[in-house]
């Protein structure tokens, strides 16, 4: 009985409490949601309307049905673009987050100089992509690159690495890990921080080397934070277009072997004026990047530890 | 309402503002201003090399007609059409632009360009002065869009001191096919790295020419049909491919990580086919000053060359029409051609001002350029020249480096080129 008026109190108190919150919370969301809205949400079914037209000059287009989609199972380039893509997706993601992962594990103990070992890491990650894509090919220059010099002193003819076709692909991972490592070393360090010293101290205690706890504790425990940084950077990967579009210029004979998804819908919506088909081919990306996505959070389960 | 819920409305709106001022954009009045209240034209230019000329005449302008200001807008070549579609789409292009003929005619008939047949006509401007050709290619419709402002031709480029070391006389304008390729080959010394030619890939500076020179053409007058895959495409095309075939010339990938003019600036280079805009860059490279001279082109069954002109514009949308056809009177003046002719950078287009163009450098004899402008044909367009034109990109070279026969290249390209031209 006693309890009665001062739970109807109690209610009124937290009913009042909780609008206000909630209004104020909306404010504060609101100017992120509606740029969020305005400039990716809307595009996105915009851009998938405008996959079934047919684009003329100036703006103008007219509806065209399944006609984009029919042409892209037809299209070579889109087989050489999907192809091209999956190569650099199943190589420099591995390679470079293993990189990431050994440079922060040794990163992470208390070594001289440390802070200028995190800063010359993380250099690449900050510095302007043209730059980056000036000075590598003044590197993979075949007459007059750096590699190419340096190789010179072994007796190797270097080749021409952005202009061979066969290794124009690599040249690009091998840039693109680089660059990657410093935004990966960072995330995996937030993630070897978070790691109690008590695990370490346990399995010292058992007998384990730096080694074994490495694999036995530091990996097993860094499993969400890797996981993380996978679908990043996959998705990131399926959307290599800056590297292509800045190294290796049309008329490139390697361009067969290194235009990717996004390069050839740059290709068609730009160049070739064509922006209907250029909205099919992302709409296949974003569909690729979506099952992708969707297996890894399957997959999660059998291997990403949370406690 | 608290504290709290004001703090955040406040921040709520600040953030709104800053996001919609960023995509404010000037609304246009349509009124016509008052006579002699200022007016601001925007020109928009893609040359940073040519921009100091163009301000020259703008603040000549602005001398005589005080009341009206010109701002020159650059934007370099990379992004300059991506940035005009996107203008022209918003109907916010500049008052006053530059115009080249393979985007000309999407521009002209989409209603994107003022048109100036009635402003010629009515202020008696003399289109004799211009090339026919180059005037030609700026109608449509039989109404004028454009008025050339400067013309080019190719011509050969050569390095003085790699003839003088093989003791091989200079080429003169009785050269043919067949000479330039036997030179070539004399001159190459692959183990300093010297190659007798630079034969690089390149519509304008390369293969037209040698089409036009066997007595081909690159598409229908009517546009509607590629002519790449005839017998003389075909011939012109193997002008090029013979000196892969006789090693003459750097490969396609040494050429795509060097930049083959830089290469001939460098002195690999015996011979390279060239621009006349690149005279003005040669004159200030030391290197290349001392050695470089120009020759006409050699010529096939038939000497031919191609010119290009890029000609000034106005935007359909412009709110100052009345001083813009002003300024654009002034810009195709001779005493405006003058003035650009003297810097030396491009050919005006006004005839008879070539002179002061080929004084302005005594270093190189440039008549050459002036002199084949008489046997000139004007680059080939149609609606949509950079979508055939960008399918040839990834063809051709492919015939330079051995993997397909100059034959098969020419007839992919032709078929290619005839799926863009039917999909207008």
């Amino acid at each position: 009985m006693k309890t009665q008026p001062v739970a109807k109190i109690i209610k009124r108190k937290i009913k009042k409490y909780h609008s206000q919150e909630v209004v104020c919370a909306y404010l504060m969301l609101f100017p992120l949601l509606f740029g969020l809205s305005v400039f990716y949400i809307y595009p996105i079914f915009r851009t998938i309307f405008f996959s079934f037209t047919k684009w003329g000059a100036f703006g103008s287009y007219k509806i065209t049905g399944i006609g984009n989609y029919v042409k892209l199972l037809h299209d070579h380039d889109m087989l050489l673009a999907l192809k091209n893509t999956f190569i650099y997706t199943g190589l420099s993601v591995p390679l470079g987050l293993s990189a990431a992962l050994i440079i922060a594990a040794l990163l992470n103990s208390k070594i001289k100089g440390l802070s200028i070992y995190r800063a010359l890491y993380f250099l690449p990650a900050i510095t302007m992509p043209s730059a980056v894509a000036m000075v590598w090919n003044w590197i993979y220059n075949g007459d007059y690159g750096i590699l190419n010099y340096c190789l010179s002193f072994f007796g190797i003819k270097g080749l021409g690495w952005v202009s061979d076709p066969s290794v124009a692909m690599y040249s690009l991972i091998l840039v693109s890990v680089w660059g990657g490592i410093g935004i990966s070393m960072i995330i995996f360090l937030a993630g070897l921080q978070g790691i109690p010293a008590t695990y370490y101290e346990a399995a010292s205690i058992d007998g384990a080397g730096a080694i074994k706890k490495f694999f036995k504790v530091t990996l097993p425990l860094l499993t969400p934070t890797i996981f993380f940084s996978l679908i990043t950077s996959l998705i990131g990967s399926l959307q290599l277009f800056d590297l292509v579009f800045m190294m290796i210029r049309p008329g490139n004979l390697a361009m067969v072997n290194t235009q990717s998804i996004v390069y050839l819908f740059y290709r068609n919506a730009f160049v070739l004026n064509d922006k209907g088909y250029g909205a099919a081919i992302s709409v296949v990306l974003l569909v690729i990047t979506m099952i992708v996505t969707a297996i890894q959070f399957t997959f999660q389960k059998k291997w990403v530890n949370y406690d | 309402m608290s504290k709290k819920g004001l703090i955040a409305l406040i921040t709520a709106t600040t953030l709104i503002a800053t996001l919609l001022s960023g995509c404010s954009s000037n609304s246009k009045t349509v009124k016509e201003p008052a006579a002699n209240t200022p007016v601001t034209l925007t020109y928009g230019i893609w040359d940073n090399v040519q921009q100091p000329v163009y301000q020259k005449l703008a603040d000549e302008y602005h001398k005589q007609n005080p009341n009206v200001t010109i701002k020159i807008q650059l934007t370099p070549w990379e992004q300059y059409w991506t940035k005009l579609d996107t203008a022209a789409t918003g109907g916010t292009t500049h008052d006053l632009f530059w115009m080249d003929m393979p985007h000309s005619m999407i521009y002209e008939s989409n209603g994107i360009l003022q048109d100036l047949s009635d402003n010629i006509k009515n202020d008696k401007v003399d289109m004799n002065n211009f090339p026919e050709q180059l005037v030609n290619a700026y109608k449509y419709d039989n109404k004028t869009y454009g008025i050339p402002k400067d013309v080019d031709a190719i011509a050969l480029w050569y390095n003085k001191k790699i003839f003088d070391a093989a003791k091989l006389p200079y080429p003169d304008d009785t050269w043919n096919w067949d000479k330039i390729h036997s030179v070539a080959k004399q001159l190459t010394d692959a183990k300093k790295g010297i190659y007798g030619f630079g034969a690089f890939y390149d519509p304008q500076i390369g293969i037209y020419n040698t089409i036009f020179q066997a007595g081909g053409e690159v598409i229908s007058k009517d546009k509607k049909t590629s002519l790449l895959d005839t017998p003389e495409a075909i011939a012109g095309i193997k002008f090029w491919t013979q000196f892969f075939t006789d090693k003459s010339t750097p490969t396609v990938q040494q050429m795509t990580d060097t930049d083959p003019t830089q290469m001939f600036q460098n002195g690999k280079l015996g011979m390279v086919f060239g621009g006349s805009w690149l005279q003005s860059t040669f004159l200030t490279d030391t290197n290349a000053k001392g050695f470089a001279e120009v020759a006409p082109l050699p010529q096939g069954k038939q000497k031919g060359v191609v010119t290009h002109s890029v000609a000034n514009v106005i935007g359909a949308k412009t709110t100052h029409p009345k001083e813009a056809w002003d300024f654009l009177k002034y810009l195709s003046s001779k005493e405006a051609n003058q003035i650009v002719a003297e810097s030396g950078q491009v050919i005006p287009a006004f005839k008879g001002t070539t002179d002061a163009w080929v004084k302005s450098n005594e270093n190189f004899k440039l008549q050459v350029f002036v002199d084949e402008l008489a046997y000139a044909h004007a680059y080939p367009i149609s609606q949509n020249t950079s979508g055939w034109e960008s399918k040839c990109l990834e063809i051709f070279p492919k015939a330079y480096a051995g993997l397909m026969t100059a034959d098969e290249a020419c007839k992919k390209a032709a078929e290619e080129m005839n799926k863009v031209l039917s999909a207008n």
